[in-house]
Parts: C-alpha cells; sequence; structure tokens
C-alpha cells in the first residue's frame, strides 16, 4: 500500500473528478488533505457522489490545523504578488500548497503559479507538485494504469484536458 | 515595474483556436466575460468567482464552451 499522502486543490479535485478512472486517486495515495472551502465549490451529482465517498471511507481529510498555515499562506501570496514571474497564487492553491510544505504531502495542483513558485524558490519551498499528468504516469509506473497513452487520451476526452508536447 | 504573467502566449492560442465562440457570445454578460478570462489566463478560480459560479459549475460551463485546459509536457 502506498505511503505517500496528498494535499488536493480545488481546482484539481473537482477536474479529476470528472475522469472516467478516478477512483484510481485512492490508489496513490494513503489519504489526502482538503481544506473545507474545496467542499464549497462542489456543486454537481457526479462530484458530489464521489467526494462524499471519499470522505466516508476516510480518504479525504479535512485539514484541521489550518489557522496554523496562515503564516506561510501570507509569504506564499506576497511572494507571487511581488514576483513578476508568478501568476497570482489564490487561497485554494496557497492552502493546498501550505499542507504540502507542512506534512510533506504531494500538492495535487494545475496551478501555474505554484509550479513556477517551486521552480523558482524551490530551496525555500521544498515541495513535490503533481499534475494530472505526473499523477497519471505515477499510477503507470506503478501498475494501476496498462496503457498510458491511452489514459491520457481518455482523460482529455473527460475533463477537456490537453497535454500537447512541448517543441 | 514589469507587468504580471497572466498565462503563455501558445496556452492562450490553444485556448482561443478550441473554443465555441458561438456558445461564449450567448451567454449572459457576466459568464461570458468569465470564459474569456479563463481564455486569456487559464485561471479557473478566478474565472468562476468572477462568474458568480463555484469551480465546479465553472467547469461544466467551461467544458461546454470547449476551452481546453492547456498543459505542456517534456
Amino acid at each position: 500500500m502506498t505511503e505517500l499522502i496528498a494535499s488536493i486543490d480545488t481546482c484539481f479535485l473537482i477536474e479529476w473528478c470528472r475522469y472516467r478512472r478516478r477512483e484510481l486517486l485512492t490508489k496513490a495515495f494513503r489519504y489526502a488533505y482538503v481544506t473545507e472551502d474545496v467542499l464549497a465549490e462542489i456543486k454537481s451529482k457526479p462530484t458530489l457522489e464521489f467526494v462524499s465517498d471519499l470522505l466516508s471511507k476516510g480518504f479525504l481529510v479535512i485539514y484541521p490545523f489550518r489557522r496554523q498555515l496562515e503564516s506561510i499562506i501570507r509569504e506564499i501570496v506576497t511572494i507571487s504578488v511581488n514576483d513578476s514571474r508568478i501568476r497570482i497564487i489564490d487561497p485554494p492553491e496557497a492552502y493546498a500548497f501550505a499542507i504540502g510544505l507542512r506534512e510533506n504531502s504531494v500538492v495535487l495542483t494545475e496551478n501555474k503559479g505554484i509550479i513556477r513558485l517551486v521552480e523558482l524558490y524551490g530551496e525555500k519551498f521544498p515541495v513535490r507538485v503533481w499534475g494530472a499528468y505526473q499523477l497519471l504516469k505515477f499510477l503507470y509506473e506503478n501498475k494501476y494504469i496498462q496503457n498510458f497513452e491511452e489514459e491520457l487520451r481518455n482523460y482529455t476526452l473527460d475533463t477537456h484536458h490537453m497535454f500537447p508536447k512541448r517543441r | 515595474m514589469s507587468s504580471k504573467i497572466n498565462g503563455s502566449a501558445i496556452d492562450r492560442e490553444i485556448r482561443r483556436k478550441n473554443a465555441d465562440w458561438s456558445y461564449i457570445n450567448q451567454q449572459p454578460t457576466k459568464i461570458r466575460q468569465a470564459l474569456i478570462l479563463f481564455i486569456e489566463t487559464g485561471d479557473v478560480y478566478k474565472a468562476a468567482k468572477l462568474a458568480g459560479l463555484t469551480v465546479d459549475e465553472f467547469e461544466e460551463l467551461r467544458i461546454k464552451a470547449k476551452i481546453p485546459k492547456v498543459t505542456f509536457i517534456d
């Protein structure tokens, strides 16, 4: 069984919920932290059903120490506001990132501000950040997915998220 | 002061090119503007909040409007 723990931001979870093999999330991680704000962003029946199932199984854990993250949040947001190379980071991504930093968990996000923050300030913020592509790759490497290219195509079809190759 | 990076030009072009503009232009002003914000920035959270929607509701609209998310891979 995997020992990895995740911290999931709103946009990632809601997108992942639309993937036909969304239950694979539970194969990659032992459990995953979210903040209660994530739950407020869920409205549609399929997303509600999936998230409710993950909560009932104890896979999704509402992060209990939110107030202790505030100094990290302030620092992340301030850097993103002042460094023109980084897109401004909004609270949901900032919380997911701060949990990742504090709990040594993998941060699941597609947020380009977070990705850039780690590229530029990796020594200050040594956090593993994965998007859907990295998670699918991990699932493939651990044999939960047989055909990586096909699964990536399925993911694109279900979520309308494209992964073009950099030229 | 340099301007804030709002998403790479290539990402934006892919979103613009794939978008169903006829669907977007039929939407009420607030929704239309939010979809355009997403096309320009790729930022779901900000676009959803501009539309006055949850992220989940905005995702439904984004998919109906055929606007892709774009992640370049090596």
